[in-house]
């Protein structure tokens, strides 16, 4: 990295965070996120509090169900339709005497909107399911546990069979996450990187760049720019959300959070990853003749970032199937693929050497090739290249 | 044809190219090309468009690799701190259009490690009447200002040596008069000129020698009088009558009652006077060295 790389970075950082684009993208876009978030719990909590506000008549035809807070009982259908007609209940539940063999109810109500169905088909089975409890002589304790259980304490073993921590069983989040972050990363920075390679080959501004410094340190520059662009709008994402979870009820589980060996070979494969699908694209921008089909060529390399999506049955059901080794040892896949099969399984040491190899492979060759590539790729002015063009670039001193 | 490297007023020499080749995909860019331009000259390269002008510039910046041959700069071979004393200005491109003026400056500033840039920029930006577009985006500026802008991107690390392509194209009168009068400025001040041109009016008031280039390879090169003298003498002719059959004319444009003849630079013009005033009346009869544009012209057509 020389001082013009540092000085091409730092041009395209603050020239492309200065941007209404990136302010809106980074701030408003999260914000948008939380509203959508903020509506569907409101939403939400209306279901639940209009469900408890409204209260239920019941006619009883087994003479077992026994009045409850919210439900009042009806002598017969008829008074129980009055009463709902009139308003005085929300609904009107009645209970055959054959329920017990059929298990069939009846529910009457005026209120045909979702909300308002939802709610009393929830509470009236709830009501049934106490009545029948205790009709069956099931004790309160044991009601309590049938109708609301809690949930199990799921304790996962190690190979000698030890149990493991929850801080360990917490461990993979981090890797999981920084899966994503990298996918992220990947999405946001090759739409910049290739704006701002596709406008300067549109605007015929290479050549007069590369008077002032060479193609690598040009390349080296625009790379380290972007990252920082995107790191920072990751991390503006990121704060923003784990300010979220720290305010929500889940900040507690977070706690446990802590860098295993494991996240050390995330942050590996992260840095890996990025820079070789940076040096990618950077070569498919500079080829491409327009900012239009260069953002089509980055949709390519989009792709890979979401292989972990794509894959996520396979992976989920054998993560250590032959499918997944051999996309685990190719250079595109193996950042995504590696890090989320890390976090389910173990992954044979050999593997992750391979695999971390071929990767750091392909880094130095196509650093090599790339720098050919975008050196002559930026001085070929709205026409195609041809592969047999490519070949020739590469062929150059 | 070529001429050669005949200077006397420059020593040292700022370019040296010798047996230069360039090739893309098979296909000869540049053949064998030697030339070398001395200190504080203006040196014209010239050419119809496909030359290979381009692919030299750019194989002189060390954008392009020879693929035999060599070029020497400052009598060294290429290298970072050679790169800082080379100013480009190309034919093409615009800048970025977000960015301030200022900015623009700063950064193609520092990437010529240019130290007290503000000092210079504000003295630059002064020069060529934009201080009051200092701050101001570049999508604001005309087309001239932004070539304006262009230069002093190009110069404001005080480059040894300016490269220009084509540096008047597409600027009006006023603008082509003010960056020459900072041409020849920078020129009297010690920097050496390559200039890339079609315009032969600039090349005849500016240029010291020139290289031309026709299909990839030199078919001239030394200083313009030189040049000239290769391609004989020019008789502008007005006359009424018929034009006679005249011995040792080497070409000759007739429209009616105005001819413009070529002959040999030691041609008997006496003797073609008279063989021509004893057939039609003349009105004019002018002995001029051939100008640039003509010879560029036949040069092109061979």
């Amino acid at each position: 990295m020389t001082a013009k790389s540092l000085v091409v970075a730092k041009f395209e950082f603050l020239k492309t965070v200065r941007r209404k684009g990136f302010i809106l993208g980074t701030i408003g876009l999260p914000v948008f996120m939380l509203v959508i978030l903020g509506l569907t719990m409101y939403a939400g909590a209306g279901i639940g509090s209009a469900a408890a506000n409204q209260t239920c008549g019941y006619v009883d035809g087994t003479g077992f169900v026994q009045a409850a807070p919210g439900f009042v009982p009806y002598p017969d259908p008829a008074t129980g339709k009055a009463a709902l007609v009139n308003g005085d209940i929300h609904s009107l539940l009645i209970v055959p005497g054959g329920y017990i063999s059929t298990g069939v109810l009846k529910v009457y109500t005026m209120d045909n909107s979702l909300l308002g169905s939802t709610g009393s088909s929830r509470s009236v089975q709830e009501f049934m399911a106490q009545n029948l409890l205790r009709h069956e002589n099931v004790s309160d304790r044991a009601a309590r546990n049938i109708l609301s259980p809690i949930p199990p304490n799921v304790i996962v073993l190690d190979e000698a069979g030890n149990p493991k921590g929850d801080q360990e069983l917490m461990g993979f989040l981090l890797p999981f996450g920084l899966t994503m972050v990298l996918a992220l990363g990947i999405l946001t920075s090759s739409g910049y990187l290739m704006q701002g390679i596709g406008e300067e080959k549109e605007s015929r501004r290479g050549e007069f760049l590369l008077s002032h410094c060479s193609a690598e340190e040009l390349l080296a520059g625009k790379i380290l720019g972007y990252a920082g662009v995107s790191l920072l709008q990751i991390g503006v994402w990121v704060a923003i959300g784990l300010a979220v979870i720290a305010a929500s009820p889940f900040a507690a589980m977070f706690s446990m959070l802590q860098v295993t060996w494991l996240v050390c070979l995330a942050v590996v494969y992260f840095i890996l990853g990025y820079f070789l699908f940076s040096v990618s694209i950077a070569c498919a921008a500079s080829l491409a003749p327009s900012v239009r089909e260069a953002q089509q060529v980055s949709a390519i390399f989009s792709m890979f970032a979401v292989f972990p999506l794509i894959f996520l049955q396979f992976l989920l059901q054998d993560p250590n199937s032959l499918l997944m080794q051999v996309l685990t040892y190719f250079p595109y896949t193996a950042p995504f693929i590696a890090m989320v099969r890390l976090t389910l399984v173990t992954v044979p040491p050999y593997q992750i050497i391979v695999s971390i190899a071929v990767l750091v492979i392909s880094i130095v060759v196509l650093t090599r090739l790339a720098a050919r590539i975008f050196r002559m790729g930026m001085l070929t002015y709205g026409k195609r290249v041809t592969l047999r063009e490519v070949l020739g670039f590469i062929r150059e001193k | 044809m070529i001429s050669g490297d005949t200077r006397s007023d420059w020593d040292e020499d700022v370019l040296k190219v010798e047996h230069l080749t360039k090739t893309f995909d098979r296909r000869h860019i540049l053949e064998d090309i030697s030339f070398s331009v001395g200190k504080g000259e203006v040196f014209g390269l010239l050419g119809p468009n496909g030359a290979g002008k381009t692919t030299l510039i750019r194989t002189i910046l060390d954008i392009f690799r020879p693929d035999t041959g060599t070029i020497a700069l400052f009598g060294t071979t290429f290298s970072d701190d050679i790169k800082d004393s080379i100013g480009y200005l190309p034919e093409e491109g615009s800048l970025d259009k977000e960015i301030a003026v200022s900015e623009c400056i700063r950064y193609f500033a520092e990437l010529k490690h240019v130290e007290a840039i503000d000092r210079k920029m504000d003295a630059w930006l002064e020069k060529l009447d934009l201080t009051a577009y200092r701050d101001k985006k570049i999508q604001e500026l005309s087309k001239g200002m932004h070539r304006r802008l262009q230069v002093i991107l190009a110069v404001i690390h005080e480059p040894d040596l300016l490269i220009l392509d084509e540096p008047f194209s597409g600027l009006d009168p006023l603008n082509t008069k003010t960056l020459k009068d900072i041409l020849l400025d920078l020129s009297s001040n010690g920097t050496t000129l390559i200039m890339s041109t079609h315009q032969m009016d600039e090349v005849e008031r500016m240029c010291n020698r020139i290289l031309m280039l026709n299909n990839g390879k030199m078919v001239l090169y030394g200083s313009l009088d030189e040049i000239r003298q290769q391609f004989g003498l020019s008789i502008e002719v007005r006359y009424e009558g018929t034009l006679p059959h005249i011995d040792d004319i080497l070409g000759i444009n007739d429209s009616g009652n105005a001819a413009e003849l070529i002959v040999e630079k030691d041609a008997d013009t006496q003797a073609i006077l008279q063989t021509l005033a004893a057939s039609v009346v003349i009105r004019k009869f002018e002995v001029k060295q051939r100008s640039m544009n003509e010879i560029f012209l036949e040069v092109c057509r061979r």
